[in-house]
Formats: C-alpha cells, sequence, structure tokens
C-alpha cells in the first residue's frame, strides 16, 4: 500500500519513464520502441485485478441466487460443476474487457492512456459496470429496443465514459482515489482469481 | 406452399452420416415402435377427447385406427417428471427427477425404455427439441444407436456447452444458461451478456426476415433454438424409411409447447368468440385474468391446429409406405397446459385435469378399428406395455401396468395412478413440499403439502360426474376420500422410505 508520502507505484508517471522522456522529444508515439509502450507488469497486474473485481461481483452475486435451488436437486460435486462454469467464463470475460485497454494504451499516445493506465482504465471499466447494470436491470426492456431508442442512451454512455476520461486525466487527486481503492480491491480479486483458476481446473478434471 | 419450397434447406441431417446399419438386425419379427411426444399437449384442447374446437382432425383420422386412452395422465405437470416417467416407467418418486434440467438417479441409466428394448436388438433413434428432455436422453445415451443433438434439426441455436463439454452435459447445459440468461434471474455475465443479446437479436431478425411471413407470431423457439416442425417431421419420414428394423424412434417435439407461434394459415382459425365458463381463482394460481387465459387458450389451440396439420402430414408417409403394418405408432405428450383459475402455462403447483390429462393413441401394426379405453392409465405404462410388445417380462421395479387392450388379462378396476409435482422439494429427501393427485375410478384426490398459505390441503372430485373440476367434494365425502388418503399415505411413506 502507497502512502500519500511516497511516490504511488501504481502511477505510471511517477516512475522515470524512458517513454515519457521520448515523448516529449517525439510527438509520434509511433516513434516508441513497443516494449516501452506497455504499461509496467504492476500496473497491469493491477489493472486486471481491478477489471476483475466488478466481473466477478456480479457473477458471484447472480450464482448465490441459485445455490440453494440447486443444492435441492444436484450432488455437491455436480453443483460445483456448475459453479465452475460461469467462473471460468468470468475469467474469460474479464481478459476480453481487459485486452483492448492493453492494445489503446499500445496504439495511443503515452499520455492519453499509458501514463495513467490504472486510473484510467479502472474508471472506464467500474463506470461501464454500473451501466451494464442497468441494462441488465432493465433487461425485459432494453431487449425490445431497437437503434432509434437505444442511441441516446448510447450518447449518454459515451459521455459519461467522456467525462470520467477527463476528470481522471486532469484530476491528481481522483487519480489518487482510484489508485488507492485499486490497490485494496487487488486483494480481493487474487482471492477471485484464485477461485477461477480452481473453476478451470475442475472442468479439465470433469471432461476427462 | 411457400414452406414445402425450403423444406429441403432446413432439413440439416448430419445424423443420418450415423446410420450405419442398413440391414435388419437380430429380432426381425418383432414390430417396430415410434414414440410421438408433442410436449405440452393436453388432451383437453383435443376434439377427440370431447373439446369443442376442431384443433386435431388429423389426429381424429388417426384415431380411427388406433386403440384412443381417454384417461391418461403424464407422471407430472410438465417435462422433466413427465418424460422421466414416460422412459424408465416409475413415478417421479422413485426417478427423482423432479427439477427443471434434472436428470434421472443413477441406477436409471439402465433401467429405461432404451437399454430394455435394446437386449431385444431393436436400434434405438431419439431426439428432442426440448433441452429439458434432452436431459434424459444425453443419461441415456450409450443405450441410443443414432443420438440426433437437438441442433441438428434447428434453424439456430446458441448452445455451446454440448459442443465444448460434452462430458458433462447437464452441468453444463446449467452453468451456460446461467451465464446466458434462459431464465427470470440475471446473467452472471456483466459485460458480455449484452454483446451475446445483441448477436442473438441480429441472428433472430435475418431468421424473421427468412420465415417472418410465415410465423407471424414468431418463428418457433424455445431456451435459444430455433427451429421448424416441418423440418423435424421430414427428418422422421428419412428415418423411418431408412432405420434398421426392428427400430424403437422416441421423438420428442416442442410444438404445442409455448410460446404459441403458429402457422400463418392458422392464426386467427379459433378467433371463433367462444370462452368456457370462468373458474373460481386456485389460492396457489398466479391470478392471471380470464381475458388474458382466453386469449392465450386461442393462441394454443391455434398452434394445436398446426401440430396437427404435420402430424397428419407423418401420418400419410407411414400410412403411403406401409409403416403402419409393422409399427406400433404411440401418439402422445409429457405434460398438459392449463388456462384458467388463473393459472397460464404448466409451471404450477396445481394439478387439474388440462396440465396432467394427456392424449394417448396406439395404433397397433396393422390395426384398422378403433378401440376405446377409459380404464385410467399412467405414462408409467408405456415402458411395459413395450416390454410386453417385445416379449420382455416387467421388471419389478417398473411401477406401470400394460395397458389395457394390449394385455391380455382385462384391466383391474382398482388400478390407482398418480401424478406428482414437487419441484421446491429436495431430489435426495422426503416429500415434504408437493402436489400429489391420486385418481382412482371416478375420484381425483389431490393433496397439496408445505405450500405456504396452502399447507396440508385436500381437493377431491368425482371426474365422472363433475370432469370441469368445479365442485370439491372432500368436506362433505371425506369418509371417501379416506380410503384414497390411506393408500397414498402408504404409497409415499415406501417411497419416501430411502430418502430419509
Amino acid at each position: 500500500m502507497s502512502s500519500p508520502t511516497s511516490p504511488d507505484p501504481l502511477r505510471q508517471s511517477s516512475q522515470p519513464l524512458l517513454a515519457d522522456e521520448l515523448l516529449k522529444e517525439h510527438e509520434f508515439a509511433s516513434v516508441i520502441p513497443f516494449n516501452r509502450r506497455i504499461p509496467s507488469t504492476r500496473s497491469l497486474v493491477y489493472t486486471y485485478l481491478a477489471c476483475l473485481f466488478p466481473i466477478q461481483v456480479w457473477s458471484v452475486y447472480n450464482l448465490l441466487t441459485e445455490v440453494p435451488a440447486w443444492l435441492r436437486q444436484m450432488t455437491v460435486w455436480d453443483v460445483i460443476g456448475v459453479v465452475s462454469y460461469p467462473e471460468t467464463f468470468a475469467l474469460f470475460e474479464s481478459v476480453v474487457i481487459f485486452i483492448p485497454f492493453v492494445i489503446l494504451s499500445v496504439l495511443l499516445p503515452c499520455r492519453w492512456l499509458r501514463d495513467k493506465f490504472v486510473a484510467l482504465t479502472t474508471g472506464i471499466v467500474y463506470v461501464s459496470a454500473v451501466w451494464f447494470i442497468l441494462a441488465h436491470v432493465n433487461d425485459l426492456t432494453v431487449r425490445y429496443w431497437g437503434l432509434k431508442q437505444l442511441l441516446p442512451w448510447l450518447g449518454l454512455f459515451l459521455t459519461s465514459q467522456i467525462v470520467c476520461f477527463f476528470l481522471i486525466h486532469y484530476s491528481e487527486k481522483l487519480e489518487s482515489i482510484i489508485l488507492s481503492f485499486v490497490a485494496r480491491v487487488a486483494v480481493l480479486s487474487a482471492v477471485y482469481l484464485f477461485i477461477d483458476f480452481l473453476s478451470v481446473l475442475i472442468l479439465v478434471v470433469r471432461n476427462i | 406452399m411457400k414452406f414445402l419450397a425450403m423444406l429441403p434447406l432446413l432439413a440439416v441431417t448430419r445424423s443420418e452420416a450415423g446410420l450405419k446399419h442398413t440391414s435388419p438386425r437380430g429380432g426381425q419379427s418383432l414390430p417396430n415402435i415410434l414414440i410421438l411426444v408433442f410436449d405440452a399437449f393436453s388432451a383437453y384442447h383435443s376434439p377427440l377427447y370431447g373439446y369443442r374446437r376442431q384443433t386435431t382432425p388429423n389426429l381424429s383420422r388417426f384415431a380411427n385406427r388406433a386403440i384412443v386412452f381417454h384417461s391418461h395422465y403424464a407422471g407430472g405437470n410438465y417435462t422433466t417428471p413427465g418424460t422421466a416417467s414416460l422412459l424408465t416407467g416409475t413415478y417421479p418418486w422413485s426417478h427423482r427427477a423432479l427439477h427443471i434440467q434434472s436428470t434421472v438417479l443413477d441406477e436409471f441409466r439402465h433401467k429405461n425404455i432404451f437399454s430394455l428394448l435394446g437386449e431385444k436388438g431393436y436400434f434405438r433413434i431419439s431426439f428432442s427439441h426440448n433441452i429439458v428432455a434432452m436431459s434424459f436422453l444425453d443419461q441415456f445415451r450409450s443405450a441410443i444407436d443414432n443420438f440426433t443433438n437437438t441442433r441438428e434439426l434447428c434453424l439456430a441455436d446458441n448452445y455451446l456447452a454440448d459442443r465444448l463439454f460434452p462430458k458433462d452435459f447437464t452441468p453444463a447445459v446449467h452453468g451456460e444458461s446461467l451465464i446466458s440468461r434462459r431464465g427470470d434471474t440475471y446473467s452472471s455475465s456483466l459485460f458480455l451478456y449484452e454483446l451475446y443479446r445483441l448477436w442473438t437479436s441480429i441472428q433472430m431478425k435475418n431468421l424473421i426476415k427468412q420465415y417472418g411471413e410465415l410465423f407471424p407470431r414468431g418463428i418457433p423457439q424455445n431456451h435459444n433454438l430455433v427451429f421448424m416442425l416441418e423440418a423435424a417431421i421430414d427428418w422422421t419420414m428419412r428415418q423411418l424409411e431408412r432405420a434398421p428394423r426392428p427400430f424403437l424412434a422416441y421423438l420428442h417435439f416442442l410444438p404445442p409447447h409455448d410460446p404459441y407461434t403458429t402457422r400463418r394459415e392458422f392464426v386467427g382459425q379459433f378467433d371463433d368468440g367462444w370462452n368456457p365458463p370462468p373458474k373460481p381463482f386456485h389460492p396457489l394460481s398466479d391470478r392471471e385474468p380470464d381475458q388474458r387465459l382466453n386469449q392465450r387458450r386461442r393462441e394454443y389451440d391455434e398452434y394445436i391446429a398446426y401440430v396437427d396439420a404435420e402430424f397428419g402430414r407423418l401420418h400419410q408417409f407411414m400410412d403411403r409406405n406401409g409403416i403402419l403394418n409393422n409399427t406400433y405408432v404411440i401418439f402422445t405428450s409429457d405434460h398438459g397446459e392449463l388456462f384458467e383459475r388463473g393459472v397460464w402455462g404448466h409451471i404450477t403447483p396445481v394439478l387439474f385435469e388440462p396440465v396432467i390429462r394427456v392424449p394417448l393413441l396406439i395404433s397397433k401394426p396393422g390395426q384398422q378399428t378403433r378401440e376405446d379405453v377409459h380404464t385410467p392409465t399412467s405414462c408409467v405404462d408405456i415402458l411395459p406395455t413395450l416390454l410386453h410388445v417385445a416379449g420382455i417380462d416387467k421388471p419389478d421395479w417398473c411401477e406401470g401396468e400394460v395397458l389395457p387392450s394390449i394385455a391380455e388379462q382385462k384391466p383391474s378396476p382398482e388400478r390407482t395412478i398418480f401424478c406428482l409435482e414437487a419441484k421446491s422439494n429436495s431430489r435426495y429427501g422426503p416429500l415434504r413440499k408437493r402436489t400429489v393427485s391420486v385418481i382412482s375410478g371416478r375420484y381425483k384426490l389431490v393433496h397439496y403439502l408445505g405450500y405456504n398459505g396452502y399447507d396440508d390441503q385436500y381437493e377431491m372430485y368425482d371426474l365422472t360426474d363433475d370432469p370441469e373440476e368445479l365442485d370439491n367434494i372432500y368436506p362433505f365425502r371425506k369418509s371417501a376420500a379416506a380410503d384414497l388418503q390411506a393408500f397414498l399415505r402408504e404409497r409415499l411413506i415406501r417411497a419416501d422410505r430411502r430418502f430419509k
């Protein structure tokens, strides 16, 4: 955990980055070597764990509502099997959601995403999570919408993302709050990650 | 007809490659057996059983050369217990397939219609549109020679579970349904579900573009499977032609299960203004208003007319090709459907006649005249009947009897039929939350146990004088009910003994 006085390990710009210097020297991001454009391993790990968290919480919440019913009709081993499928899927989903951000951070100028990779990615994923939860809750309405009804909401969604992006980009305080949140949430996510890997193992055992 | 032109395109028959045997197998003198199950087909909705609307002219034609069972009951009020009872010849309290998408106890893996008839050399074919019934077929897969997957006769399906995890079918389907939201709960996938939904809606729009004109109420679908009955009937015809003899074919078609998406020519066929007399709400009903129930009943009847037309096509084919001369053709259903007392459908704790009384017609090889059987019969009787036909003795674990008119001896007037609903009960525990009905002679006793506000309640109806079950005579005929109660209690104690 980082103290307010010590440099934040998650803050990409707090480290003496060659990429930053290069960026200042060269206007075009394309000149920075590829390996330097990928966020640091620590940032990647923390960001991934932060992205995993809402996906996993949503998955576990929905599983728990079903488990009591399954216990009535299945053996414990079968219930573990059933739970393993969505858990494995949550692992897959978290990777699918996370990878585009890594790719974007490589493709975009460093100061757009890479420099504040942890905070920006976490912010965007969490704001999206709120919107997607709203879509789930209103699924029976949303599923019958055409493009015409969807467009204003899509506009609001994008606006909220842009606002989130600029707020994090220009507010050091907000960035710090997010970083300290990520540092805490990562511990819990690590437990979820362990469960996910266990689920993968269970699926392998059940299917060989 | 436009649909006839596209049938060759619809009839995807990947499974046919699996038909290696074309020469007769052992037991050549045995008759073929064809079991046609039309899901959620209530006997109450066929004029063959006294319904007012002419929903099933083709079934009536078939009945002219078949045995018509007038009081035939499913084992439960929805697919899981109904199908399991039919396939195992046991009541739900024995096979314990009580919950949606659940399977029978492991011991029934080899105590079922496929395993037993396989011993006599039958070539066994199975297909189900209904993914719930598919769980059983998957469980009995080792005893099925031609196992045709649901998706093989579908226009579109979004199932991955059986493709990716064939060895763990039922838990995988459960897991997948959590992710793709096939119930009333949220999808467990936070982000990707929305993309999945987008993909399926695009897929559906394309299908509607192709087939929407033919099916104005929507293309038949269930559990993310989009299908056409026409394709399944065409596939059936090809199986009947090519399958090695003798064969046992268990074919489970989803229509007329909801959604009631009938074909164009049947839409509006029953806009006749007729509504059945209203019945009071049941304490365990969802209190659906009569107006909505009557609308749904009309749509259901129109869907039945479509099913009947397709069955008529199959019947004609079988007649023309001489299949009826050497085949027992069984037409039945796994459960019925209810549109009264504030209840719609079949996911309900109640066990009124429309939801448990199903059609049963059996055409014996070469049968030319109609026979009518009014003795109460159950779907658990089908297995011992088929064993009897194949010359196999009824196993001691089987709870059914050989059906009247096929058995040599006369049916017992004391015959008692049961029907059980226990989807909220534990599969491995005694039956503490359930509805059970016992039908004996003219009386039907129903016992509700474990429901909030309606616990340990009895209802009794005289089915001869009151076929609509309007007068609960239990409070006035307690002495008549006492025998049935005692009998029921004894059976339940016996059934629960091993689960305590």
